[in-house]
């Protein structure tokens, strides 16, 4: 069983943490949910749409606009209550990697710390294990936050994944996150090529082994779209692709902005799984 | 003595059809005059068509879910079990249109007849379109209304082959038994996938 915050899900879900960001230059919507509107607009599409998490952050992930702990905090913390009020049963991530921020979002009423930047503040997961919230530990090579990798090197990148992401999550533990609420996320991209984003993508069952549920955010990033020469806006169907690879590696949680097209590719690799029954199957059974 | 017919649609079989059932209804229908049929009975025979196009014989659930032997005596058994019918029940394979059990012997026996109409009535059917379809499940339809089993005894039995009447067999056999129905029933008659279900009750005084 997975428990988000006051949410529990089966060992064989699949499930789908849409993208919302209170950002002015995030990579892909650069900006247009930025807005409280626009982006309470976008939780509600997304909610319809079957998305089960949304992940909700108020920094883009590169190099950008300084944002202080006070913006951040200024554009997450309301918006989190309002997306409370209005959607009990949804599950709230709040990307950041902030305690200070962690800690209102949670009091807001967030369910999920996805701490993208695998640890860089040590409070934060003191936090919420404070608030009750699940965590997400995220392979950073410690790299500083927003900072973009350069030259970096692995022996095994794999391996060096799964020992970060496993030593957070014990972390986590020890703190007095329950052990049903922590995720690891190998985090393509983030302190990465794309050699080693497609390594970690084809032995992500590795990660699986460990016996932590796997998160991962693949989602129209760099890595897709060096592999398939594309710019930020055709970099779906790559996308899809590593989706469905991930999901019969095993993986549990996929970050995404599309939530239809990544939604029906889950459904279908749960559906060749076999855990999943056709939605109507009536071929040559009439 | 008293009869009733079925469908042996592989969506009887509950979840075959995945996350959907579009077969509430006709399961629904199906299920109540099985138990109509089988109330204060002391045995049922239970004729399957086998061995035909549309009836194999030894039928293995596409789902994974367990199930052997003919699909007819399959689904029988799910209808059964659904409604709750606990007398004792023999299957009875019927391969041929003109041979069976003697069933006019049956004294106190139900017979639960399994068999589809025709398969060919539209582009998307089984056996894709063919007009003559329309006319035969009609003949169909009347004979099991009005309780006429000289006529189903009587089934053109090489047209019902070429309209992939999974019944033809078993449907005469019926007719064989029961010439005349005293009351009868046709429940349910639709073709949603492009090929007839009847659900038919017969009571004959005989």
């Amino acid at each position: 069983m997975l428990r988000l915050g006051r949410h529990t899900f089966d060992d064989d879900a699949l499930l789908v943490m849409a993208i919302v960001n209170r950002t002015r230059d995030s990579f892909y919507d650069k900006g247009a949910t930025y807005a409280e509107e626009a982006a309470l607009d976008r939780v509600r599409e997304v909610v319809a749409e079957g998305a089960e998490i949304v992940d909700i952050g108020g920094v883009k992930a590169g190099p950008g606009d300084e944002v202080t702990a006070e913006e951040e905090a200024r554009r997450t913390v309301d918006f989190v209550a309002r997306v409370r009020a209005e959607f009990p049963d949804l599950v709230i991530s709040v990307d950041t990697w902030r305690a200070s921020v962690g800690g209102a979002v949670c009091e807001a009423g967030a369910d999920l710390v996805n701490d993208a930047w695998g640890g860089h503040d040590p409070e934060l997961i003191e936090v919420a294990a404070a608030a009750g919230a699940a965590y997400v530990c995220t392979h950073t090579n410690n790299a500083t936050p927003r900072q973009p990798p350069h030259r970096v090197s692995y022996d095994d990148v794999v391996a060096a994944a799964i020992r970060d992401t496993v030593a957070l999550a014990e972390r986590a533990v020890a703190a007095g996150v329950r052990r049903e609420s922590v995720l690891i996320d190998p985090a393509h991209d983030f302190e990465k090529t794309t050699w080693h984003s497609l390594e970690i993508t084809r032995r992500l069952d590795e990660m699986v082994a460990t016996g932590w549920p796997v998160l991962v955010s693949l989602s129209n990033k760099d890595f897709v779209g060096e592999t398939l020469d594309l710019p930020t806006d055709q970099r779906l169907t790559g996308t899809l692709a590593a989706t469905a690879i991930s999901a019969w590696h095993g993986a549990r949680v996929f970050r995404a902005h599309q939530v239809v097209e990544t939604r029906q590719v889950l459904d279908m690799v749960a559906s060749i799984r076999g855990v999943r029954p056709p939605a109507r199957a009536t071929r040559a059974l009439a | 003595m008293r009869a009733a017919v079925v469908p042996m649609a592989p969506l009887l079989l509950p979840g075959e059809s995945g996350l959907v059932d579009p077969m509430t209804d006709l399961r629904k229908t199906a299920v109540e005059t099985v138990a109509d049929l089988a109330e204060g009975l002391d045995a049922l025979a239970v004729l399957v068509p086998s061995g035909i196009v549309g009836a194999p014989e030894d039928y293995r659930r596409p789902s994974g879910r367990a199930g052997s032997g003919p699909l007819a005596a399959q689904v029988a058994t799910e209808l059964l079990a659904l409604a709750e019918v606990a007398v004792p029940t023999e299957i009875v394979p019927i391969t041929e249109p003109s041979t069976g059990p003697p069933l006019t012997c049956l004294e106190g026996h139900g017979l639960l007849v399994l068999g589809d109409g025709t398969a060919c009535r539209g582009q998307a059917a089984p056996g894709h379109l063919d007009e003559r379809s329309f006319a035969f499940d009609d003949r169909l339809a009347e004979a099991l209304a009005a309780g006429d089993g000289t006529a189903l005894a009587g089934l053109d039995q090489q047209l019902a082959a070429e309209l992939m009447v999974t019944g033809r067999h078993t449907f005469a056999a019926l007719g064989r038994a029961i010439p005349k129905a005293s009351r009868a029933e046709l429940r349910y008659r639709d073709d949603p996938f492009g090929l007839t279900y009847f659900v038919a009750l017969w009571r004959s005084s005989e």
